[in-house]
């Protein structure tokens, strides 16, 4: 089955492009050509056996080992990234902090308690101007279609103050939600 | 009912369709045990992606579950070698955690391990020096459901395919790896070779050509 490649297309020695003859075994219909030309037939036995071994390999699933996950995490973890710190108080044994990674962390968890709401990006700065332990929150967030969006986004402020305090001992003295998507349930 | 992620791995593709089923009632609010759960909802890529890119490493081993399985069985099937896939498997995945703030578009996570795998792959094979691999180990026991002839033969034919597709060029290995078992697009495919969907197509033609050609005799 000498082939020759021209431009773009791929033809057997008797002119078919072999893609189509391909997408006509695929479907399990030859044209008259194909079904007289031995250089087709030739072709089309070997699109058979070739689709049946790829289905073979297919299922042939091949896992990795059962530690990669957490041999990738290690890796990952030592190249964690830090950012800000936030100061939280000033006690008379020195200060307190917190990672405002970790502060994003308490504002994600408390946004997805809401029910219907997938917390994504989360930035938590120490605000210019203000004392101690006070933040602004910026919280982009997925809303479920369907739920109220007005009340899901208070209930989901509602939720962060009070973790904020309560979790992560700073007070949210803005909180910003931007709605980035929305999904569906099932889709 | 909620659509698992883990069955549907990349069902992430047409979640940007407009909803058309809309909630019966969508001004009440529906009890939030009823509501989705962000970690398995069909936007979960781009969900864990702005995580991950934030630094959660919780969110970034969401990912990793979800994907090393394709990108592993992607590098074995590229080069042979189970020990060489977990590495490439690994570097993929830590390059990604680096490089997060470049993705501009959340959902394309996917084709862009893809990308970064196949291009490892690539650059493996063309600083090897020419071997003959073990097949062996990496063919997988065929079913025990089947008769032992049947099992025979499926072996041998596995076999002929990979002998087959280790006479491809890299590229052309890549291409119908891609497509073939991890069922891309064209233009992702395109995308991740750096060149275009015609040229994919082509590239296809040529290999399902060269294949089917060596597959004749298992006819």
């Amino acid at each position: 089955m000498a082939i020759k490649g021209v431009d773009d297309a791929y033809l057997l020695p008797c002119g078919q492009d072999a893609a189509m003859l391909w997408e006509h075994v695929a479907v399990g219909q030859l044209d008259e050509h194909e079904l007289d030309c031995p250089h087709c037939q030739a072709a089309a036995a070997g699109f058979h056996a070739l689709r049946e071994a790829t289905g073979e390999l297919t299922e042939a699933d091949v896992a990795p080992p059962r530690d990669l996950t957490e041999r990738i995490m290690r890796a990952v973890r030592t190249e964690r990234r830090r950012d800000a710190f936030l100061p939280i108080a000033d006690t008379e044994l020195g200060p307190i902090r917190i990672a405002a990674q970790a502060a994003a962390v308490v504002v994600r968890f408390a946004a997805d308690q809401a029910g219907g709401v997938a917390a994504r990006s989360c930035k938590v700065q120490q605000l210019a101007d203000g004392p101690d332990g006070w933040c602004a929150v910026q919280l982009d967030v997925a809303l479920q279609y369907g739920v109220d969006g007005m009340a899901t986004v208070e209930r989901v402020r509602e939720l962060i103050d009070a973790a904020a305090r309560e979790l992560a001992g700073f007070e949210p003295a803005r909180i910003d939600i931007t709605v980035v998507d929305i999904w569906q349930e099932g889709a | 009912m909620i659509t698992r992620h883990e069955a549907q791995p990349f069902a992430v593709a047409d979640s940007k369709e407009p909803p058309s089923n809309p909630a019966s009632n969508p001004a009440s609010d529906p009890p939030s045990d009823q509501l989705g759960d962000p970690l398995n909802d069909p936007l979960s890529d781009a969900t864990m992606v702005a995580r991950a890119r934030d630094g959660d490493t919780h969110a970034f081993e969401a990912l990793v579950r979800r994907y090393q399985r394709p990108i592993y069985r992607l590098a074995v099937r590229m080069l042979y070698d189970k020990g060489e896939a977990e590495d490439v498997t690994q570097e993929v995945f830590v390059t990604a955690w680096r490089r997060l703030p470049e993705i501009h578009d959340d959902q394309a996570i996917r084709a862009w391990l893809y990308r970064i795998a196949t291009n490892r792959c690539l650059n493996i094979l063309r600083s090897r020096k020419p071997v003959t691999p073990l097949f062996e180990d990496v063919i997988p026991a065929a079913s025990p459901a089947t008769s032992p002839e049947a099992r025979a033969e499926a072996h041998e034919r596995l076999a002929a395919l990979r002998v087959a597709l280790d006479r491809l060029t890299a590229e052309q290995r890549a291409c119908w790896l891609l497509r073939e078992m991890e069922e891309l697009s064209y233009a992702e495919i395109a995308g991740i070779l750096h060149t275009t969907p015609q040229a994919v197509r082509g590239r296809l033609a040529r290999a399902r050509a060269e294949l089917g050609e060596a597959m004749i005799p298992w006819q």
